[in-house]
């Protein structure tokens, strides 16, 4: 498809407002954000889309042109203050734009600061659409510098995203070995942490990660290094824009500390941070000075250790940043610095959490001290076991809606009752975060929500409509973690949704082909269904059977809970002295991630499996399961897998009914 | 169908036993006030938010904690963290 670019700008002034205006062409086109050629989404032609610059109190016209071949798109203003029509979130707010048309977009412009812009429909944010917006205040800045760098920073996959939700939904954990996450009992021996590993299988918890997600590249301006125009001894103010879709990064510089003088648009009274550690869809300004001699580098790492993106200022020899120490992912000690910090304690480990306690508005910012005011508890729920991410235990399709009054002050305390970091935005106000500022808490638009930990934010409901209140690390809002605020009051009153978001189904399929035996399951899954085929075939030719034995499961699983599912079912098989039979039954993952089936069958016996996986090494797991049947006896199989790619592996295994043999495993 | 009812049982006592206690210790010893709330006394995250709760007793109290570092940040400071038992 040919590059559309295009890009005007007129400024019409008159003695009341300027108008700006800008035309965005969003496109399928091919770039190398991470050196191989790839197919993108870009805005007009690039991966950022352009700086869309205002003054406050302009009018902002945007002409968005989908010139896309099918796909609808949208364009969300993130942390812009705007009519609710304007606010481009697909179905709830805005209608989507169809390929091929226009949509134009009208806002004042309210307030001024670093925010930025992104496709707010599917997974198009992934794949590069988004860029920044810079409004200069009306009677400047109050933190001064000499020149102005934005810094869009995010992450980059080669992968579809689609891809990589379904791998995600699937449990597939591939992306922890290409990052070198994967947790295992030789992993835990070369940290010390034995002991803490298998306490975790113990109670059940769940390997922990940072991050969900192997990216190719981390990438600032849409480089993984780049250089910024500065003289020596200049103020320069970096408008850091963390863009990526499920990325949080360490900011820090090798230049000392930064001062940060703005988070999320609006200014903070300035305050000098070493690193900051800077969620998804957050905003700062700082100002650095550019060094009287050599180049010095401010540095974006991954959160989970596993790549950063650099942009470097001065020139002369170069000083590399400090690295940032990769956290010991078998303690559980360093999760929790986020949630111990709120109880007093200073992280010392080298890993800074964001600087919520020291940000401090210029302004007081207390809300009417006559409006009706409320007090609700939001927790932020998941599960990792099959991808869910939820409020207070429901996705989006199961509860959609927080209900505000207008003019009403709504403080929400949002506990985190997970083990992931959870950037939580919403649309369309500022909220005040209450972080020990008093009547100087700061006005933000997202906030991070550590593991375990708690934040209490306040809003004055002000502005009627449906907003959009979500996690911003994509997969979870995919995932279903996500609500709209609703001013209307009408209990049978629902908003409209983005049917896409409403508990999509996924395929997937894993199993081996061995020469002895081929075994494995294919199935569609939502939030709590699976639908799915489940088979058992030998291949050789065992003592006794003419055919090969078979045993192939249709079933239908519901999900209740990490521990808990119920199991329905038919059963399709030629071993001897079997018939097909309809079976239920249900799944219980017992201490050590023991995973139990137990089912009872229409004719009139019963099946109890204990099964579980020893992940030796990254890519090496020794599998092994135990099988009781009144009608068939004891069954057992034990076995080792190698795995060598996303996809494919080698495996080796003896099973009590097909023998030895040895093969490739496959996950798709 | 006497081995189902069997196997029926012996996988019911497994799950019971598996869900009796979340793995937590717990001192026994004269009366013990039981720990009431759901949410850990640290961190007020719901227990069993982060795999088996664990369960201990101070003095006569039960105390339960949403994992084993929620134990160690309680031992520095009981008293405070007791304040908040109703």
């Amino acid at each position: 498809m040919r590059l559309l670019v295009f890009l005007t700008l007129f400024q019409v002034a008159t003695a009341a407002a300027r108008v700006v205006e800008y035309d965005l062409t969003i496109s399928e086109t091919t770039l190398s954000p991470a050196g191989q050629p790839v197919r993108v989404l870009a805005v007009n032609g690039s991966v950022p889309g352009p700086t869309l610059r205002f003054m406050e109190g302009d009018t902002a016209v945007i002409r968005v042109h989908n010139a896309l071949a099918r796909e609808t798109t949208s364009t969300h203003w993130h942390g812009l203050l705007l009519p609710n029509a304007m606010d481009g979130v697909p179905f709830v707010t805005t209608a989507p734009i169809k390929a091929g048309t226009t949509y134009t977009f009208r806002f004042d412009l309210k307030q001024s600061g670093t925010y930025w812009y992104h496709s707010h429909t599917g997974l198009q944010e992934q794949r590069g659409v988004y860029g920044s917006i810079v409004i200069e205040p009306k009677g400047g800045e109050p933190s001064t510098s000499e020149r102005d760098h934005v810094l869009v920073v995010s992450d980059w996959t080669d992968r579809n995203p689609k891809t990589i939700m379904r791998s995600l939904m699937a449990g597939y954990d591939y992306d922890a070995v290409k990052k070198g996450n994967k947790q295992s009992i030789s992993g835990a021996y070369r940290a010390g942490a034995l002991a803490d590993y298998f306490e975790r299988e113990w109670t059940r918890i769940p390997p922990m990660d940072l991050s969900d997600v192997y990216y190719d590249a981390f990438l600032i301006n849409g480089q993984r290094s780049s250089m910024l125009e500065g003289k020596p001894g200049e103020r320069i103010r970096l408008r850091l824009i963390n863009a990526s879709a499920a990325t949080y990064f360490y900011i820090n510089t090798s230049g000392g500390p930064m001062t940060v003088v703005a988070a999320d648009g609006p200014a903070v009274q300035p305050v000098r941070v070493d690193e900051l550690l800077m969620g998804i869809a957050e905003t700062y300004d700082i100002i650095v000075t550019v060094p009287p001699s050599g180049s010095y580098e401010i540095r974006a790492t991954a959160q989970d250790g596993s790549g950063f993106a650099s942009a470097w200022i001065g020139s002369g020899s170069p000083h590399p940043a400090p690295d940032i120490p990769k956290a010991n992912l078998y303690k559980m000690d360093y999760m929790l610095a986020g949630a111990f910090e709120a109880l007093g304690d200073d992280p010392t480990d080298g890993r800074p959490l964001p600087p919520y306690r020291k940000l401090r508005s210029l302004k007081p910012t207390t809300l009417p001290p006559d409006a009706p005011r409320r007090e609700i508890s939001l927790r932020l729920t998941g599960d990792m076991e099959r991808y869910i991410w939820s409020f207070n235990g429901k996705t989006l399709a199961e509860d959609s809606t927080i209900r505000v009054t207008k003019d009403e002050v709504l403080r929400i305390e949002l506990v985190n009752d997970t083990m992931m970091h959870h950037p939580i935005h919403l649309h369309g106000h500022f909220f005040r975060l209450i972080n020990g500022q008093g009547d100087r808490s700061p006005l933000k638009h997202t906030v991070d929500v550590p593991p375990m930990g708690r934040r209490v934010i306040e809003f004055e409901a002000n502005d009627a409509g449906d907003w959009f209140f979500h996690c911003h690390l994509l997969y979870h809002m995919e995932a279903g973690m996500a609500r709209v605020i609703t001013y209307n009051n009408d209990d049978s009153y629902k908003p409209r949704l983005d049917p896409a978001l409403l508990d999509p189904y996924y395929w997937m399929a894993s199993g081996s082909v061995q020469n002895n035996m081929t075994m494995g399951m294919a199935k569609f899954m939502n939030a709590r269904n699976d639908f799915g085929v489940e088979w058992d075939v030998g291949l050789g030719h065992e003592d006794g059977m003419d055919d090969h034995p078979y045993e192939v499961d249709a079933t239908w699983s519901r999900y209740f809970d990490p521990n808990f599912s119920s199991l329905l079912g038919y059963r399709f098989t030629n071993e001897e002295d079997s018939r097909d039979r309809a079976f239920a039954g249900i799944r219980y993952r017992l201490p050590g991630f023991f995973r139990t089936t137990l089912t009872v069958d229409s004719e009139g016996d019963a099946r109890g499996e204990v099964a579980k996986l020893f992940q030796l090494t990254d890519r090496l797991n020794l599998f092994g399961s135990l099988e009781y049947d009144t009608n068939s006896r004891w069954q057992s199989q034990v076995g080792l897998e190698y795995v060598i790619t996303r996809n494919l592996g080698i495996v080796t295994s003896y099973d009590s009914t097909h023998g030895f043999g040895g093969g490739i495993s496959f996950r798709f | 169908m006497k081995q189902t009812l069997i196997l029926l049982s012996s996988t019911a006592a497994l799950l019971l036993a598996s869900c009796a206690n979340g793995g937590g210790s717990i001192a026994s010893g004269g009366k013990v006030k039981p720990y009431t709330s759901n949410k850990c006394l640290v961190t007020d995250n719901r227990l069993g938010s982060m795999g088996s709760p664990v369960t201990k007793v101070y003095g006569d109290q039960e105390v339960k904690f949403c994992c084993k570092p929620c134990v160690a940040k309680f031992e520095k400071d009981p008293q405070k963290f007791l304040a908040k038992l109703p």
